[in-house]
């Protein structure tokens, strides 16, 4: 093999490398910007692990072009018996060659040090794998702060949508302590009320407030993901599985009697992409899986959102034509 | 030994791989190529759908998956038609009756003839139109109208035709004909536009009209039809929703009128076992006139919505959140026991057991469809209490559903004996409308009305 197939490894090895750190810089190739709670404990964890691959992509990949070019069949003198019966170590390992002095010391340390960094990682994530899984830490019912809950049923490909009426969710909110309140909240995600809202394709939440998604699916595993909010659980047949994360930046306001996103709070205008935040089906499910995506409304507050709610709860109960 | 620089092996992978990324970089046209034709129907014209049912016993399941049973009509043989039908029936048979009508042995004079003018009228999927000149049927002030109430522009024609190209082909077919490459592995199917007839519409038939409006379509697209494989098309543009509707509306006036030439034009000719033209033929007037019929019936569609009557009762909600024995809950629950009496008098014929023991039947698509299982909570047409009223007022004619009787006897709680009821356009219509909304929501009837849950549930939870 010619020595310059090293040339092609290496110039396929920088191009990746470089696309990483460039993708930061270039609007879409990287992460987007995080809006809940929990996007950062998240994103950190990210970043150690992209720390710690990284370093040893780079460390292996440079070994290994060096070897191929060194030790290519070209050249002449490694083809030749080799007299010697010392191993020949390359300069840049020979700090470790005093200790590392057998092939048994080489195998355990390349099994050990990769072994206690994946053992460290496993550890770290622990606290926040339980944040956002463990359902003994799913949001509840509290004082003035009811969790926003909405049972998301992904279908072939759309994701139908389910809210409380108005006056059901005021309940929740004023009554927390009732314990027959405390039952109509649980019995949300399996006993749907004829005056439950129902709509497609839009998710309406509140800024600083847990969001409770029941998640189900009606046909085929889905996977609902939300980028911005750091959020993925795929939808299993069969199942019914709780979701939650809490947006901490809102991108919907009222405008000319109807709600838009895309609203920038900072710049106070809409049309801003940066702001328009998708669900977007993480799960291969069928010819439309590339478009099934719904739309996330993060309202600036809870009198914004009921707002809407009322809104669409009259729309759903119309009885005249528009 | 000197080996060459670039070696075979590496100029292949480069070659590849540059392929590859030219490939992945160049993408595909977004709108139909420029020579593409509509083609002229090759499928079976289904006429009587209904004879079918005489013909043969019916199977209680739904059409199985990969057959388009009267579009495959033509390439089955006896065996296979033996098989699904449950009988022996032979193609011929269903010739002879007059249900179907293999458009592929109509003389191919007459098809070059009517791919011809409808070329002209309608376009071509990349430059569509609706060129209603030199129609007489239609008035000036008609064609005008074509394009201000039913929005057929050249300009907008094409931007639907391409956004069609990208979301609706796959299924809906090129020529609307619901015989796209996926249609067939979907239950129901998605809907064939030619045979003019849609489901959900909320026109008024005691005018006379059975069209869609627009903003029926609009309401297909923004909310999909729950139910099906139809999903919401919500996340477009108004203005992409508006230039769908009308490449929709254009498909189907064209496939209608293309339709209602070869089903009007053709008999069966037992002895010679061929597709003759009836007497008096000539398609250069004939199909015109068609296409001017069919726009006509679009036309005045839209000038007669279902105005439903005012409500009456207390709303859903409003009884939900009153007392047990308020004013709002006993008028809510008379409404709801009055509906469910009703119901049982005039739906309960075809909606067997509240529809969980309904029939399959034929629809004049030629395809198996049942009357909905109302337990259910899925309202393919909307689940507003609204889109509830208009399918009880207008039926679904293709599927079967007839428009509810304008009265009917029965005797309702309070009345000493049995008189004669009006339920269209009057109040009662809301009192269905609020029993079928009730009706999937156990908890709610058991508070509500006790006994009608027993009935229809059984005792116990």
């Amino acid at each position: 093999m010619g020595k310059w197939w090293s040339l092609l490894f290496a110039v396929v090895m920088t191009a990746c490398l470089l696309l990483f750190v460039v993708a930061p810089f270039v609007t879409g190739w990287w992460l987007p910007e995080g809006v809940s709670e929990h996007a950062d404990e998240i994103d950190t964890l990210f970043y150690w692990i992209l720390g710690a691959t990284g370093f040893f992509f780079i460390l292996t990949e440079v070994v290994l072009i060096w070897f191929m070019f060194k030790y290519s069949a070209d050249n002449a003198q490694n083809t030749a018996e080799s007299t010697s019966t010392e191993p020949t170590v390359p300069f840049f390992l020979k700090p470790f060659a005093t200790f590392l002095n057998s092939q048994h010391r080489v195998e355990m340390a390349w099994t050990i040090v990769p072994g206690l960094i994946l053992f460290y990682i496993a550890v770290a994530q622990i606290e926040t794998w339980a944040d956002v899984k463990y359902q003994s830490r799913a949001p509840q019912l509290i004082k003035d702060k009811p969790p926003v809950q909405i049972a998301v049923s992904a279908r072939q490909f759309e994701w139908r949508i389910r809210y409380p009426s108005p006056s059901r969710y005021k309940n929740w909110r004023d009554n927390y302590k009732d314990e027959a309140i405390i039952a109509d909240f649980n019995s949300f995600k399996d006993h749907p009320h004829a005056d439950d809202i129902r709509d497609v394709n839009e998710l309406h939440v509140i800024k600083g407030r847990p969001v409770l998604v029941q998640l189900t699916t009606r046909d085929v595993l889905h996977s609902f993901n939300i980028p911005v909010m750091r959020v993925k659980q795929d939808a299993l047949p069969g199942k019914l599985i709780p979701v939650w994360f809490t947006p901490n930046k809102h991108n919907t306001k009222k405008k000319d009697g109807d709600w838009l996103d895309g609203y920038d709070p900072g710049e106070k205008s809409f049309g801003h992409d940066r702001y328009i935040w998708e669900v977007a089906c993480a799960e291969l499910c069928g010819w439309g899986h590339y478009r099934m995506l719904a739309r996330v409304y993060v309202h600036e507050n809870e009198a914004s959102f009921l707002e809407w709610l009322e809104h669409t709860h009259q729309e759903n109960n119309a009885t005249q034509r528009k | 030994m000197r080996r060459r620089l670039l070696s075979q092996k590496f100029l292949l992978v480069l070659f590849t791989l540059s392929l590859a990324t030219i490939a992945g970089i160049s993408g595909c046209g977004e709108t139909y190529p420029e020579s593409l034709e509509y083609p002229v129907r090759d499928d079976p014209v289904v006429l009587k759908s209904d004879e079918i049912t005489k013909m043969i016993e019916l199977p209680t399941y739904p059409d199985p998956l990969g057959v388009l049973p009267v579009q495959k009509a033509a390439g089955f043989t006896n065996e296979r038609l033996q098989d699904y039908w449950d009988k022996q029936i032979t193609l011929a048979e269903f010739y002879k009756q007059g249900i179907l009508i293999d458009s592929t042995r109509i003389g191919s004079k007459y098809r070059r003839q009517i791919e011809f003018l409808l070329n002209k009228h309608f376009g071509t999927p990349a430059h569509p139109k609706v060129d209603l000149r030199g129609i007489k049927e239609l008035s000036k002030a008609e064609i005008s109208e074509v394009n201000s109430k039913l929005k057929l522009g050249n300009q907008q024609l094409a931007e639907g035709s391409r956004l069609y190209r990208l979301h609706c082909l796959h299924c809906h077919g090129l020529s609307g004909n619901g015989r796209g490459t996926t249609a067939q592995w979907v239950n129901p199917h998605p809907r064939d536009y030619r045979l003019g007839w849609f489901k959900f519409i909320s026109s008024d038939n005691d005018k006379g009209v059975n069209k869609p409006l627009r903003e029926d379509l609009m309401r297909t697209l923004r909310d999909g039809v729950e139910g099906t494989s139809m999903p919401s098309f919500r996340l477009l543009d108004e203005e992409e929703l508006d230039a769908l509707v009308s490449y929709v509306i254009h498909l189907s006036i064209r496939g209608q009128a293309e339709n209602l030439m070869m089903s009007e034009g053709f008999t069966y000719n037992a002895k010679s076992k061929s597709f003759r033209p009836v007497s008096g033929l000539d398609i250069k007037t004939d199909l015109p006139f068609y296409i001017g019929d069919v726009t006509k019936s679009w036309l005045k569609a839209q000038d007669f919505p279902i105005q439903p009557v005012t409500y009456p009762y207390p709303t859903l909600a409003q009884a939900t959140a009153a007392e047990k024995d308020s004013k709002e809950r006993e008028e809510f629950k008379k409404s709801v026991d009055n509906g469910h009496r009703i119901f049982i008098k005039s739906c309960g014929a075809c909606h067997e057991d509240y529809g969980r023991k309904a029939k399959y039947k034929v629809d004049l698509w030629g395809t198996m469809t049942k009357p909905a299982d109302l337990t259910q909570g899925i309202y393919r047409g909307g689940s507003r209490p609204v889109d509830i009223y208009y399918r009880i007022h207008s039926g679904i004619f293709p599927s079967g559903m007839a428009p509810v009787e304008a009265t009917t006897k029965l005797k309702l709680p309070g009345q000493e004996k049995e008189q004669d009821i009006a339920i269209r356009n009057d109040k009662h219509m809301w009192d269905v409308v609020n029993f079928v909304r009730v009706l999937p929501y156990r908890g709610m009837l058991r508070k509500l009305v006790p006994e009608i849950h027993e009935q229809i549930y059984g005792p116990g939870k």
